[in-house]
């Protein structure tokens, strides 16, 4: 009895709401979508079928089964590749970096005036150095060339006059400090 | 010929082809897009010009044909701008020209006004009155400098803003290391006669300069405006901008500093504030009135140095935003006042002043800045014209 009384209750209360204008309004709009709404359905029937199909061709799941082997891909490829995803903010402005840098580099090696200018300031620097180097060069050769041209043996009285020259004088004072040094530090050590 | 373009930048100066370069590289959608009206023939990396005038550079590695700086994908207009149609979106030039735009960036730089000192304009490049701010004269001020036989070298920084605020003092310092090579330096007062408050606006720098002042024993007179050579009897007049007493100054040398300004056309537009500067937002770039509309550089009135290190620091900010609004999304870039000055404290020293809005040292490299660096000058003179030409000017730094 109560549940008779309990089902007249809902159909009341369905029929005041198919009554409200608004519900009226969406049951119309509803009916006139209703092909269109067929015609999807459908659409998605055919997409099931086509997977159903697709999946009991052995052939074609095989083929394409060798071909996912082929690559090595597996779960730890995908959490890789979310990972990546997750990164890409950060790698995409490091990459524009990257870029901003080739692209300054291929500038200035296209730039002839830039090269000059950085070649020929660079000379400058270079300039004292080079100096030096080829001061030490031409003593080098000198001293090569007067050693060629002076066959003649050294003698004595020779060695006796190179004592006096005061360039050999500081060498030897430096050997005399060498040693001295050294026996000092010898002595200390004792 | 091609008269509506998406942007049209006002000005082929640094700001103007950096911006330009930037938004190329950024979208396809520019290409052909982008007007700069420039009429110069030339362009100009003037921070170079210290060293010209110091005779440590050559003035012609300073000078690049404009044809060749503007990027790939820009159309450059080669006329000057006499006119701004905010409401419709319109810029007109000397030669009839009327162009829209979608966006307009206004980077038209500074103008010097030689004709605010009496007797300058007529004098310059004569009589030992020189200028490192202008191409045609910079060799004058080494040719100065080296015939110099003792005497008072006189230095100005002028009552205005300037472009790259430590210039008056670089080439006092040169010449001083100079004029100490040359055994003259004996015989020799400098003075160094500043309409501002204080050597430089940073403290940390302020102080390394006063030292350097000290050191070199330079005569520093600070709140005094040069108004007048008589470059005949070789005297210098000044007010003291505390006092307003009128000073004459004997000298057998005078470097100028010339007083500065926005460009007319600009002063005179709907763009500019009451000192004439273009109004933007300090920290967007965007115009205050008009949202389609940046300044950008030395014409702008933000509240920070005027120098290629700032514009550099501003160029992806105007960039950046303008993107944005393309694509009806929020501005985020932000520019937070960065300028750069490479102090030139004598030939193979540099301090490099690196510092924001609220003049705070905002240094890039790992050691103190406010030492005096040969490694700092090698960059100045070096690396940094290479990577204006090779960097700035292609958008890449």
């Amino acid at each position: 009895m109560s549940a008779t009384i309990h089902e007249e209750g809902d159909l009341m209360q369905l029929i005041s709401e198919l009554e409200r204008p608004e519900i009226q309004q969406s049951l119309t709009s509803l009916l006139t979508k209703l092909p269109e709404i067929e015609k999807s359905i459908d659409s998605i029937g055919n997409a099931v079928q086509f997977g159903k199909a697709v999946l009991q061709d052995e052939s074609t799941t095989r083929k394409y089964d060798e071909l996912f082997s082929s690559y090595n891909l597996s779960l730890e490829t995908v959490a890789s590749l979310v990972t990546l995803l997750e990164k890409l903010p950060k790698l995409v402005q490091m990459i524009e970096q990257l870029e901003n840098i080739i692209d300054f580099v291929s500038a200035v090696l296209k730039d002839e005036q830039s090269t000059d200018y950085l070649v020929s300031n660079l000379k400058e620097y270079a300039e004292p150095f080079l100096q030096k180097g080829k001061e030490g060069l031409s003593f080098y050769q000198e001293v090569q060339q007067k050693a060629d041209c002076n066959p003649q043996n050294v003698k004595m009285f020779s060695l006796v006059k190179w004592l006096k020259d005061p360039a050999v004088q500081k060498g030897l004072c430096y050997v005399q400090a060498t040693l001295d040094v050294l026996n000092e530090r010898t002595a200390q050590n004792k | 010929m091609k008269t509506s373009f998406k942007v049209v930048i006002v000005g082929g100066g640094a700001a103007g082809i950096s911006v330009a370069a930037r938004l190329l590289r950024q979208s396809k959608v520019f290409g052909g897009e982008i007007a700069i009206i420039d009429p110069a023939e030339k362009h100009y990396y003037q921070p170079l010009w210290t060293l010209v005038g110091g005779g440590d550079s050559k003035k012609e590695d300073s000078e690049r044909e404009m044809k060749d700086l503007i990027p790939e994908g820009a159309v450059w207009i080669q006329d000057a701008v006499t006119s701004f149609e905010p409401k419709r979106n319109e810029v007109s030039t000397v030669h009839g020209g009327t162009f829209t735009y979608d966006y307009l960036v206004v980077a038209a730089g500074i103008e010097i006004n030689w004709n605010a000192v009496k007797g300058l304009a007529e004098a310059l490049g004569t009589k030992n009155v020189c200028s490192n701010y202008s191409y045609e004269h910079v060799d004058y001020t080494w040719e100065t400098i080296r015939s110099f036989k003792g005497g008072t070298a006189l230095f100005t920084h002028p009552a205005t803003p300037i472009k790259c605020g430590g210039a008056p003092q670089k080439i006092m310092y040169l010449a001083d290391d100079h004029f100490n090579r040359v055994g003259v330096r004996d015989a020799t007062t400098i003075i160094f006669g500043s309409a501002n408050p204080a050597l430089f606006d940073v403290d940390k720098y302020r102080i390394a300069l006063e030292k350097v002042v000290d050191r070199k024993k330079i005569d520093a007179r600070l709140r005094r405006s040069l108004i007048e050579i008589k470059a005949d009897e070789k005297i210098a007049v000044f007010e003291n901008l505390d006092t307003k007493e009128i000073e004459e100054v004997a000298y057998d040398m005078i470097h100028v500093t010339p007083n500065m300004q926005a460009p007319g056309f600009i002063r005179n537009s709907p763009f500019a504030d009451g000192a004439g500067w273009v109004d933007v937002h300090k920290h967007t770039l965007q115009h205050t009135r008009f949202e389609n509309v940046f300044g950008i550089g030395d014409n702008s009135n933000l509240p920070t140095s005027k120098t290629g290190a700032a514009i550099r620091k501003q160029a992806p900010v105007v960039a950046d935003n303008i993107v944005a609004l393309m694509r009806g999304q929020q501005m985020q870039a932000t520019y937070d006042g960065y300028s750069s000055c490479p102090l030139v404290t004598g030939y193979n020293k540099l301090i490099l002043a690196e510092f924001d809005y609220d003049k705070k040292p905002a240094e890039s490299m790992p050691f103190n800045q406010a030492v005096e660096r040969t490694s700092m000058y090698i960059l100045k003179k070096e690396l940094l014209p290479v990577m204006y030409w090779d960097g700035m000017l292609k958008g890449t730094m």
